[in-house]
């Protein structure tokens, strides 16, 4: 896990670009959201001397006496979530480029686009797959909201209430966790071994369920760091209650969110990493297998002596029957160990 | 320990002298024998009312309050008019005969009548009315015809047996936990007040008095008689009883036990029982020279939270008695609703209130104070100033809605808190970095474009429209109060509130009164100011709409010009103030020059336009109506300012916040 952490922070860093990338796309699709934002406070409310309310902190009575602009708000609310929109298509542009070209170990735009190009389609389908399994925590969680009530009502206390509601949702959380590390590693069974969506999401699945610790544990330790990170620049932040205390705080906000994005990029690394450990692995054994297989082929193409008087079978029919034959003789050969291989 | 027992000795004569002057008229005497049947959720009692006629009319009939009828099926006119439902929880499992409630009167007897000793069955002559609506299956109110009138000044004595099923708990009164907490309000036959000529609304040239008995409504509340009050209450001896009143006695019989409640001057009697309360206690020294004993009656997973409730308490207490007048009474208990029965919470009963509070309830969430503070508020507006209800809810609701926020802001908003209203950001919400403060909440109920001119305060609260009983009872009125009180300033506020309450104490104030009470002691006519607020739906909102610096000759300025021309150093500025909405008031006008000068006038706020015009070496820079934030009725404060110099710092700050929050779900999304 250590290694695959290392490696995924060696390739955000030897990758920059894809940090500067991403990092530039979600600062512009921000930006100009807050900007507009901006631009609305600052037409309707610059002359009003207002700004020195907001700039002690949250105002409510601002807030609420918005409800006055309330045709302008609503329009910026409806750009909000076509940029949101937006930025969930392009992100999952994206990720076909960052994955390949995480593997790649080069960063080249041309190839970063062309492979984003190159995925989009099947990513969009895991996407809607990935949207798919949120049914799974939701329920959790309302099913343990459920318990909790029931439990609630014969304890008269809302305390079980709380924590079957709260443990729901720590249970839908890793549930949460779990399918999107079987959605990253979807997308990379998508590109490296070229699997169609939904065979990539059942195999990712399965090596997820079988390195789920190891993958949440690189997860963890990215997530720790953000944590740090945002937890010493909030402590070190200045009020911003000036012109340069606003500035500062501006910038502190972008270095956690320029620290996320490289960490996002070390986390897909990391993953990535881990997942060529195994896939290689996997990818031995099922050649070991195929090795096994074709010998054992060849074993059973090999011809032998007859004693029946059961006429030969044609060469065809017998390549035919050689699936079947080899099955039933493993078959057999687990449930009789010490019977000989074939 | 010669000085404790001196001490105890003292403090048994205060509480005995608080209790022993007549405070009330004491027109409805209820002396109450009552036992509570767990299994069946039923009470069984005798009451024994006696009722004086004040008045000068002789009274042929008595009428009274059923209100647990409300609770009987879907026809009562509360259910009806509330769709089953109070501030959001609703009766479940309606199928359930067992979750309805209803109040049987088994017998009727009179005692007495004019001074005559009588047993006369007045059972058969009891029949329901509709005094609201014609909802005939209505039968929250009865009537008796009696067989001779009540003289003026003479009395009438009854027996009543009676039978209360209680309802499963959403609105104020029930059972919860499966008959595992009780709370019995709103419980027995009430008769209603009995008005004369010249009493309230009832025009002093009327022939004779009325009966003010209304039916329960989903959004009334409630009107009655002061008097004295001697309940019995009999419970399994496992329950906890808290009660309106003093304990008097407390008797085991078996598996039973029986808790004899009294009270003076009071109008109502509530009371609840439960085997689960944790019991605390705390006392605070009135400035009427009496011990209060508060009782906190716990759910054992809010047992830490009784320091927070007797807090809020006596810091009510301690803004109520500098502000209004002495709380005579000797307890207070209150009441935390068990997990289910969270409708009985936030209600006020004389002595006697429920709050709600939530398990590990952050300090920095305090609607645990809210609630408690606001219950405790209402022992003046509804204990003692007794306002009817029904008619003018924002008597007790807006006026107690004022005191909360007056209390939360001085003791839960910081220091800015006890400077302005508007200082005070924390007094409601100060957890996560989201600053509200109570009044900022409760005035922002009241000003937005939808609900501001969507009804008047003053009238019946069954004609409100649905949602309107909160915004015009509590939000707007309790605002209006605030702005009132910003007009007078604090220590006028606080001649006019302390004479309101001496003068109406124990009695039935109405809106008439108060104003009459303001222009009185203020020597001001301020009815044109409550004929706005109170009895008509305008809005207030006055803004500055233009200031304009240079030679520009045009009557109606546009804007800011930025480019002002200068005529032998001198400048020509034009501001321009501008009333938006319908209401009138006077309002403080600043304006501001760039060589530090200032301007200030009070405009009439009458016409729709206010233009001043200066020549002078200095240009007009800023200006402000109203700047000291007094009205805050007006319903958008962000345009009741305007400077010629663009301030953004505030706004790159917000907008900032927010493109960093929306990077950071935008990253969730990567």
């Amino acid at each position: 896990m250590i290694q695959a952490i290392q490696t995924g922070i060696k390739r955000a860093l030897t990758q920059w670009q894809l940090t500067v990338l991403l990092y530039a796309i979600n600062l512009v699709f921000a930006l100009g959201l807050a900007l507009a934002f901006k631009n609305l406070l600052a037409d309707e409310f610059a002359l009003r001397d207002v700004s020195s309310r907001l700039v002690e902190g949250f105002d409510f009575t601002f807030l609420s006496d918005l409800n006055y602009a309330s045709a302008s708000i609503s329009s910026l609310l409806k750009i909000f979530n076509w940029l949101l929109v937006g930025y969930v298509v392009m992100s999952v542009f994206l990720s076909g480029g960052i994955i390949a070209s995480l593997r790649r170990g080069v960063f080249s735009f041309p190839d970063f686009f062309a492979d984003s190009a190159r995925y989009v389609g099947r990513f969009i389908v895991l996407g809607f797959i990935f949207a798919l399994t949120w049914l799974m925590p939701i329920l959790v969680v309302v099913i343990f909201s459920a318990i909790g009530n029931a439990q609630s009502e014969r304890a008269i206390s809302e305390v079980p209430m709380v924590i079957w509601t709260l443990t729901g949702i720590g249970l839908a959380a890793i549930i949460l966790v779990f399918f999107y590390l079987v959605f990253e590693v979807a997308k990379f069974e998508v590109v490296s071994e070229a699997m169609k969506p939904f065979q990539a999401f059942i195999s990712a699945f399965k090596i997820v369920l079988k390195n789920f610790v190891s993958l949440f544990g690189i997860l963890l330790v990215f997530l720790l760091c953000v944590g740090v990170i945002g937890l010493v620049l909030h402590v070190i932040a200045p009020k911003g209650e000036t012109g340069i205390g606003v500035f500062a705080l501006i910038l502190m906000q972008q270095v956690l969110v320029a620290s996320r994005v490289f960490l996002r990029v070390a986390t897909v690394g990391g993953l990535l990493e881990k997942y060529h450990e195994y896939r290689a692995i996997l990818n031995e054994k099922k050649h070991a297998e195929e090795l096994e297989r074709t010998k054992h082929q060849e074993a059973l193409a090999e011809p032998k002596p007859i004693e029946s008087t059961q006429p030969q079978a044609e060469p065809i029919e017998s390549n035919c029957d050689t699936t079947a034959t080899h099955q039933a003789t493993e078959s057999e050969a687990a449930q009789n160990p010490q019977s000989p291989q074939v | 320990m010669k000085l404790v027992v001196k001490h105890i000795i003292l403090l048994h004569m205060c509480v005995c002298f608080a209790q022993a002057q007549q405070l009330s008229p004491r027109l409805a005497n209820y002396d109450i024998t009552a036992t509570l049947d767990v299994p069946s959720r039923t009470i069984t009692a005798t009451e024994i009312l006696t009722w004086k006629n004040h008045t000068h009319d002789t009274v042929p009939d008595l009428q009274f309050h059923l209100y647990l009828n409300a609770f009987k099926n879907q026809n009562s006119t509360f259910f009806k008019e509330s769709g089953g439902q109070l501030r959001g929880i609703g009766l479940e499992d309606t199928d359930n005969e067992n979750v309805w409630g209803f109040v049987e009167i088994q017998s009727m007897k009179l005692l007495s009548l004019n001074g005559k000793e009588l047993s006369e069955d007045l059972t058969r002559r009891l029949q329901f009315i509709q005094t609201d609506d014609n909802n005939k299956d209505d039968q929250t109110v009865a009537q008796v015809m009696l067989p001779s009138p009540v003289l003026p000044k003479a009395e009438v004595k009854l027996e009543i047996k009676f039978k209360s099923k209680l309802p499963k708990i959403f609105a104020r009164t029930g059972y919860a936990a499966d008959g595992k907490f009780f709370l019995v309000a709103q419980w027995f036959p009430k008769i209603g007040v009995y008005e004369a000529p010249g009493e309230r609304y009832v025009p002093l040239t009327a022939p004779r008095g009325k009966w003010n008995c209304h039916q329960f409504h989903g959004n009334s509340e409630f009107f009655a008689d002061f008097g004295i009050y001697r309940v019995s209450l009999t419970v399994p001896k496992s329950y906890v009883v808290g009660a309106t009143g003093v304990l008097q006695s407390e008797t085991e019989q078996g598996d039973t036990k029986t808790l004899v409640f009294y009270q003076e001057d009071v109008h109502d009697f509530a009371w609840t029982a439960s085997p689960l309360f944790q019991v605390f206690t705390d006392t605070y020294a009135s400035k009427g020279g009496h011990t209060i004993k508060l009782t906190f009656l716990a759910q054992p997973q809010h047992a830490d939270q009784a320091e927070r409730h007797f807090t809020a308490v006596k810091h009510t207490l301690e803004w109520a008695e500098e502000w209004l007048g002495v709380y005579p009474y000797s307890t207070l208990t209150i009441v935390d609703p068990v997990y289910g029965g969270s409708g009985a919470g936030g209600m006020e009963y004389p002595t006697f209130i429920t709050a709600g509070t939530f398990w590990k309830v952050p300090l920095g969430i305090k609607t645990t104070e809210i609630v408690t503070v606001h219950e405790f508020g209402h022992q003046y507006f509804y204990g003692m100033l007794a306002s009817n209800e029904f008619e003018e809810a924002w008597l007790d609701e807006g006026m107690n809605t004022w005191l909360e926020m007056s209390v939360m802001r001085r003791y839960y908003g910081g220091e800015a808190g006890k400077k302005s209203a508007f200082g005070d950001k924390t007094s409601a919400i100060d957890f996560l970095g989201i600053r509200i403060g109570d009044v900022e909440q409760s005035r922002a109920g009241y000003t937005s474009p939808s609900n501001a001119k969507r009804d008047t305060i003053v009238k019946p609260v069954w004609t409100y429209q649905r949602g309107g009983y909160g915004i015009f009872s509590y939000n707007k009125p309790g605002t209006m109060m605030l702005t009132l009180e910003n007009i007078l300033g604090e220590e006028m506020m606080k001649r006019v509130m302390r004479t309101y309450f001496e003068r109406f104490k124990f009695k039935h104030p109405t809106t008439r009164d108060f104003i009459q009470t303001v222009n009185e002691v203020t020597g001001k006519d301020f009815t044109p100011f409550f004929s706005q607020f109170l009895y008509s739906t305008v809005a207030m909102d006055y803004a500055v709409q233009a200031i304009t610096v240079g030679e520009s000759d045009d009557d109606e300025p546009e804007g800011v010009s930025a480019d002002a021309k200068s005529t032998e150093g001198t400048f020509k500025s034009k501001v321009v103030f501008e009333r938006k909405e319908e209401a009138i008031a006077p309002m403080d006008i600043l304006i501001k020059f760039s060589d530090g000068t200032e301007f200030r006038d009070v405009w009439d706020g009458v016409g729709r336009y206010k233009v001043y015009e200066f020549v002078k070496p200095a240009k007009a820079v800023a200006a402000y109506i109203d700047s000291e934030n007094k009205f805050l009725l007006d319903v958008n404060r962000n345009n009741n300012a305007l400077t010629t110099k663009p301030q953004t710092t505030g706004f790159w700050k917000w907008a900032m916040n927010a493109m960093f929050w929306i990077q950071n779900l935008l990253l969730i999304f990567a």
